[in-house]
């Protein structure tokens, strides 16, 4: 008793503070480790691909969100100091310089606009004007800079010279510049033509250091060095917002959400909420934790990250942060959380020893919590937002309806008139206006507005279950009841029917703790062992731990108001993301602080956080819906290395003007085929979120592995076309058909690109020829086989080798396959082999033959005679016909001889025989018939037919002697 | 030649690295504040130009942000001189970039041709306003790279114009050069000069203030030039090598010159030109050097080396006896 009342005093003058630290962010800070060495920060910009741009005092870097690259080496102003960044229509980004001058980079590579000699003026600014690619830059000492598709027309402004000029702005037909002398308004027409308008007098002399339409608002803020000014978009009319005054405002920026950004010259950054008329500041400084507070540059990218680029501490990114973790254990000396709930912009927490309030102090959006001293010690149970009051369940007390300071006691009874002062499960409020309260042990009463029982629901009334542990009126009006060991039932209000969906073996579990219900009016049901059923009116659909939930004990669940279903265990929460089909858990206490949630300790507020209970705290899941989205990104394939080195890949394209990131038509030569692919899907706020898959289209069958890695390498490609696919996923289990690629090719070696394969046939066409021609004049029976042997060797090897690759195809990497389908090619070329070595064996006979005959025929032919006819029957005989050179209608003669094999020489010619007068001269061909010679010659244009004979006489009779003798006959 | 002096200031740079405060006028000069008047102020009051531009040099291994401080910037209230009553618009300019330093006119003596050359970064009106009385105002923060880069300094240059651009009032303030925008904290290895020194003398008698031109190796010859000392100061000339060299004294509103030998020994040293007061008055005075090319030659708030030391020349003579 002693110790209870001490606790009681304990608590009651408690007050936990949270505005130390950072609200709902986390930070990262980009230095050295991400291989970032800027310290003043002058310009941020995410291109339309997704990467960010950032202009330092160490130049200009990209940032994917897991790689900086220093562009540097690639800018012809090293050394100059980045002051204005804009990107133009078509995505190019435009650079200005603090020495002057204007580039444009195109694929990670600068070209100049304009030169730092036609424009040696800091550039303070950039921006885009309508129409394609026409932008607008504007310079320290006032020359407006108009360059529309790099046609630039400089416009000098007197009254601006002189001044320090901070920024421009264009609003409607209207350029803003902010300087050091208040704002200077200029018209601008649609031929981009400037001409003065006016100044603002409410800024007249006040050193103007940003402005920034707001377009959330339609507001203009103008920061100052003696405060922030805003007016409305139409009127220009300033007037100072006072929460800042005296704060010299550096930069403006609004997040996605509206929200308005601020960043100071010296006392940090500030972010201002606006709700309605009202507003609250959230201000981050070195003293909770922010890195400087020298604010130079603020920008919010497409992905509601805010950068904040700082002078002399580099660029911070500020993370929204999943979850924010508030703990009460140093405070509170509480151990368990009942239930949540927001009442009159304050969240109530009800704990086992008391109630806890939390709110924002005027203006200012850090949360701080108190205990409620008149329920400070009491066992809070649970917790109703109803009309204008709080409801809050005190065990042992019963009902109390209070209004920020007054407790009234709510004098519950059931139908009969019998004081309900029964601990309080859970009170939920129908459609109707009708109050539902589980009561321990006694079932569920229904309260009219006038607190008078009109329903109750307990085993007295043939009810299935005294131990309610979730009511749910649905947006029918139908009552859902979870109990603890008899499960789920449901009330038709309709037909007063209920229907005992466990017990009549309509739903498995018997154990419930938690029911809601979501836009679609599919009804969720967290149970105690068998996970979390959604029932869409026809079926039950579970998921459960095998399904993906971190536990089938899923103690509260309730929907984000993206239909998201938050589950909440004792090991950390589950989101079940239905729409994708996928689950995910986090269960890190990193993550959540605690990790425990408690049984129906879960609520929403107004801006869609959730916030569950835990046995120390609360834990605010922050903005599920829009921080658990599932995003479809573009994968950008950003470099193509060989052999893991970078590459200009412009040498490999004929592209002449680079639009994309990688050039298109690449082809690499057939020697730098080990390429390795870098991609990235930009996700700059938890960029090792992302799965990916990938695939080579003329390589690869399937899609890879899923895989965090962001490089794939292939090696020793062979030549021909390919296509690289990268697809990307926030989540493992989920994957879209969209994906990116490059088409690339590997070029054919010289050898086998058509000219070559030309010149390689037309050489082993010669070498052919050339063994043939040879081999008349080889002697050596040998050498001439082996040129026969080396030619046919060159002319299948030939075929061989370009088959080869083909043959691999065919029978894959098993050695036996290979074997067989080497055989059936060398069975395929078996013929021809054969046939080619027959032709080339009978024309080695020929050729012989040949060699022979040049040799003989030299002692025939002379000056009065040469040989007209040659006939070698056999090759080892020939007939050869002379006939006088100046006569040649005198009678000729046949004349033959024979090889000597051994010798290896002819015998000595022999004329056997005149060419009677009848046959003539013309003997036209030789032939043998049945074994015979003849010779057909052509008399009176007729073919004719002469038998050769051998004879063993002679008309005249050689000088040499005659072995044999033909005659000729008569046909 | 030129490579050589670069090498012997980045010497002597370096050597004044020893963590003195940027405070100007430095705390070797014994000057309480400078002094510039609104331009409608006859010069008898000891303002030749309602002009002074000083120039800070940060070394370009600092890399963080600086912030130059100036201390008094109003004209009104404490410490500034009243000429009926405070009518004086006091103009601060912090210039960077190309040509703030190397554009000639920059060095010049009087504020007349591209003296405002380079970038102007910041840029501070101030008239009579109580709240910075005796308070601090503070430019920045400041990217050193947003200075000029000169070899010869081996660093960052920032020149700040203080202009009287309207009213007759004298205004009395001082500088710093910092790293923290709220409180002086000196930046390591920084220095100050300027080429014409517009400040008040110390109001007591027998107090010494002193001015510490550099001199480089091609200076044969200086001329020393003051302003407005009103016969009550006397101007004394010291170095390695002189000790205690009267130079002329000027009257009221008057200018006055004398020239001066530079002897070897004081080539790529500093010398110490000191204005001893010889009387009670509220004296403010403009003084500059040249050299034989009528070039103007820097004051260093942070004397280069160190402020100098006479050498004593001991001559020995051998006697017969001996």
């Amino acid at each position: 008793m002693i110790r209870r009342f001490l606790l009681l005093v304990f608590v009651s003058f408690q007050v936990l503070f949270t505005e130390a630290g950072i609200r709902d962010f986390t930070k990262k800070v980009l230095d050295e480790n991400q291989d970032f060495f800027g310290t003043f920060i002058y310009n941020v910009v995410q291109d339309q691909d997704g990467f960010l741009w950032i202009g330092s005092d160490d130049g200009l870097y990209r940032y994917d969100g897991r790689k900086m690259i220093n562009l540097n080496e690639r800018d012809s102003t090293v050394g100059d100091l980045v002051t204005a960044m804009q990107v133009s229509t078509d995505g190019h980004l435009y650079l200005g310089y603090y020495h002057g001058g204007i580039s444009i980079v195109e694929h990670s590579q600068y070209r100049k606009v304009i030169s730092k000699d036609d424009l040696p003026y800091k550039v303070i600014d950039i921006i885009n004007l309508p129409g394609e690619n026409n932008l607008l830059a504007l310079t320290s000492n006032g020359i407006f800079v108009n360059f529309r598709n790099e046609i630039q027309v400089q416009t000098p402004i007197e009254e601006l010279s002189g001044l320090i000029i901070h920024d421009l702005a264009h609003i409607d037909n209207e350029l803003l510049v902010a300087t050091s002398d208040g704002v200077f308004v200029y018209n601008i027409d649609a031929a981009s033509k400037i001409t003065p308008n006016k100044m603002i007098e409410d800024l007249e002399y006040v050193n103007c250091k940003s402005i920034f339409l707001d377009e959330y608002t339609d507001r203009i803020w103008v920061g100052t060095d003696e405060g922030l000014y805003f007016t409305s978009r139409s009127e220009l009319n300033f007037k100072s917002f006072a929460e800042f005054d005296r704060l010299v405002i550096n930069t403006i920026t609004t997040d996605q959400r509206g929200n308005l950004w601020l960043g100071s010259a010296n006392n940090g950054l500030f972010e201002v909420i606006f709700n309605n008329d009202t507003y609250k500041v959230t201000h981050f400084s070195e003293s909770n934790g922010l890195e400087s507070n020298e604010i130079n540059y603020l920008y919010s990218d497409r992905e509601d990250e805010v950068w904040v680029g700082t002078f002399g501490k580099g660029l911070i990114q500020l993370n929204r942060a999943d979850f924010h973790h508030y703990s009460f254990r140093d405070y509170f000396d509480i151990d368990r959380t009942r239930a949540l709930v927001m009442h009159n912009d304050m969240r109530y927490i009800a704990t086992n020893l008391g109630l806890i309030r939390g709110y924002n102090k005027p203006y200012k959006d850090s949360l701080n919590f108190e205990m409620v001293d008149e329920f400070a010690g009491k066992n809070v149970s649970a917790l109703l937002s109803y009309e204008h009051t709080l409801l809050v369940g005190v065990e042992g007390e019963g009902l109390y309806s209070f209004d920020e300071k007054i407790r009234t006691p709510v004098g519950l009874t059931n139908k009969a008139g019998e004081t309900m002062d029964y601990p309080i499960r859970t009170m939920e409020l129908h459609p109707n206006g009708n109050v539902f309260i589980s009561f321990s042990g006694m079932g569920v009463v229904e309260y009219d507005q006038d607190w008078k029982a009109i329903n109750e629901w307990n085993t007295t009334t043939q009810f299935y279950h005294n131990e309610i542990f979730a009511v749910h009126p649905d947006a029918n009006g139908n009552i859902w009841f979870g109990a603890y060991g008899a499960g789920l039932a449901f009330l038709n209000r309709t037909t007063n029917e209920i229907r005992y969906l466990t017990k009549d073996d309509n739903f498995p579990s018997y154990d419930i703790n938690s029911i809601i219900e979501d836009g679609n009016g599919d009804v969720w049901i967290a149970t105690a062992g068998q996970g979390v059923f959604k029932y869409d009116g026809e079926t039950f659909v579970r998921y459960g731990k095998a399904d993906g939930l971190l536990s089938d004990f899923a103690n509260s669940i309730t929907i984000d108001r993206s239909g998201q279903a938050w589950v909440g265990h004792r090991k950390g929460v589950s989101i079940i993301q239905a729409d994708y089909d996928i689950i995910r858990t986090f269960y890190h206490p990193e993550d959540l602080g605690e990790t425990e949630s408690l049984i129906n300790a879960i609520d929403k507020d107004d801006d869609g956080n959730i916030w569950v209970g835990n046995p120390y705290g609360v834990t605010k899941i922050v903005l599920p819906h829009l921080h658990h989205e599932i995003r479809t990104r573009s994968t950008h394939i950003t470099d193509i290395r060989l052999f893991y080195k970078p590459e200009d890949l412009t040498a490999y394209s004929e592209e002449s003007k680079i639009d994309n990131i990688l050039p298109s038509g690449i082809l690499f030569p057939h020697d730098k085929n080990h390429i390795t692919f870098d991609f990235v899907s930009i996700n700059l706020k938890n960029p090792d979120a992302i799965y990916y898959k990938y695939r080579l289209e003329g390589y690869d069958r399937e899609w890879s592995p899923i895989s965090k890695t962001n490089l794939a390498t292939y090696t020793n490609l062979d030549p021909g076309e390919y296509t690289f696919q990268i697809m990307e996923s926030d989540h493992d289990d989920y994957w879209q058909p969209n994906f990116s690629e490059v088409s690339f090719g590997v070029d054919l070696p010289y050898w086998n690109k058509w000219w070559f394969l030309i010149f390689e046939m037309f050489i082993v066409g010669l070498v052919i020829l050339l063994t043939f021609k040879f081999l008349s004049k080889v002697e050596n029976k040998l050498i001439a086989r082996l040129l026969i042997y080396v030619s046919l060797f060159i002319f299948f090897e030939s075929i061989h080798t370009r088959f080869e690759p083909y043959l691999d195809d065919i029978s894959g990497e098993i050695p036996i396959f290979q074997v067989v389908t080497n055989l059936i090619l060398a069975l395929l070329l078996f013929p021809v082999e054969g046939f080619v070595s027959f032709v080339f064996k009978k024309k080695a006979d020929h050729e012989e033959f040949d060699i022979r005959k040049l040799i003989f025929p030299q002692k025939i032919e002379n000056r009065y005679s040469r040989i007209h006819k040659v006939y070698s029957p056999d090759h080892m005989t020939v007939y050869y016909h002379i006939r006088d050179r100046k006569h040649p209608n005198r009678p000729s003669f046949i004349y033959y001889s024979k090889w000597n094999v051994e010798d290896k020489k002819w015998s000595k010619d022999r004329k056997y025989a005149h060419f009677n007068e009848q046959a003539g001269n013309q003997v036209l061909e030789f032939d043998k018939v049945g074994g015979h010679l003849i010779m057909r010659v052509l008399i009176d244009s007729e073919m004719k037919a002469f038998p050769v004979k051998e004879s063993k006489t002679s008309k005249r009779t050689p000088k040499h002697s005659a072995e044999s003798v033909f005659a000729m006959s008569k046909p | 030649m030129m490579k050589k002096f670069s090498i012997v200031i980045c010497i002597y740079v370096c050597l004044a690295m020893q963590a003195h405060a940027q405070l100007v006028p430095g705390e070797f000069e014994h000057i309480e504040y400078l002094m510039t008047f609104g331009k409608e102020c006859p010069t008898e009051w000891g303002d030749d130009d309602f002009s002074q531009t000083f120039f800070f040099i940060i070394p370009k291994t600092f890399t963080h942000p600086v912030y130059i401080r100036i201390y008094d910037p109003e004209v009104g209230g404490n410490h500034d001189v009243l000429n009926g009553q405070f009518n004086t618009k006091m103009k601060y300019q912090l210039y960077g970039g190309p040509g703030a330093y190397t554009n000639p006119d920059a060095r010049e003596i009087d504020p007349i041709g591209e003296y405002k050359s380079g970038n102007l970064i910041a840029s501070k009106t101030f008239g009579a306003n109580p709240e910075y009385d005796d308070q601090w105002y503070t430019f920045g923060p400041i990217n050193p790279l947003e200075g000029e880069f000169v070899d010869q300094f081996d660093g960052h240059v920032l020149k700040l114009i203080t202009e009287g651009v309207a009213g007759d009032d004298g205004n009395l303030y001082k500088y710093f050069l910092s790293t923290q925008h709220d409180i002086n904290k000196e930046v390591e290895g920084a220095n100050a000069f300027t080429y014409e020194y517009s400040f008040r003398l110390p109001e007591h008698s027998k107090q010494v203030v002193h001015l510490y031109p550099f001199i480089e190796e091609d200076v044969v010859s200086i001329i020393q030039h003051n302003f407005d000392l009103d016969n009550i100061a006397h101007v004394m000339l010291y170095s390695v090598a002189k000790n205690r060299i009267a130079a002329g004294e000027s009257g009221n509103d008057k200018w006055i010159q004398s020239q001066h030998k530079i002897l070897d020994a004081e080539k790529n040293t500093t010398l110490d030109v000191q204005i001893l007061t010889d009387g009670e008055a509220q004296n403010d005075v403009v003084a500059y050097i040249t050299n034989q090319h009528d070039e103007a030659i820097a004051f260093f708030s942070n004397p280069i080396g160190g402020p100098p030391k006479y050498k004593y020349k001991v001559d020995v003579k051998k006697t017969k006896n001996d």
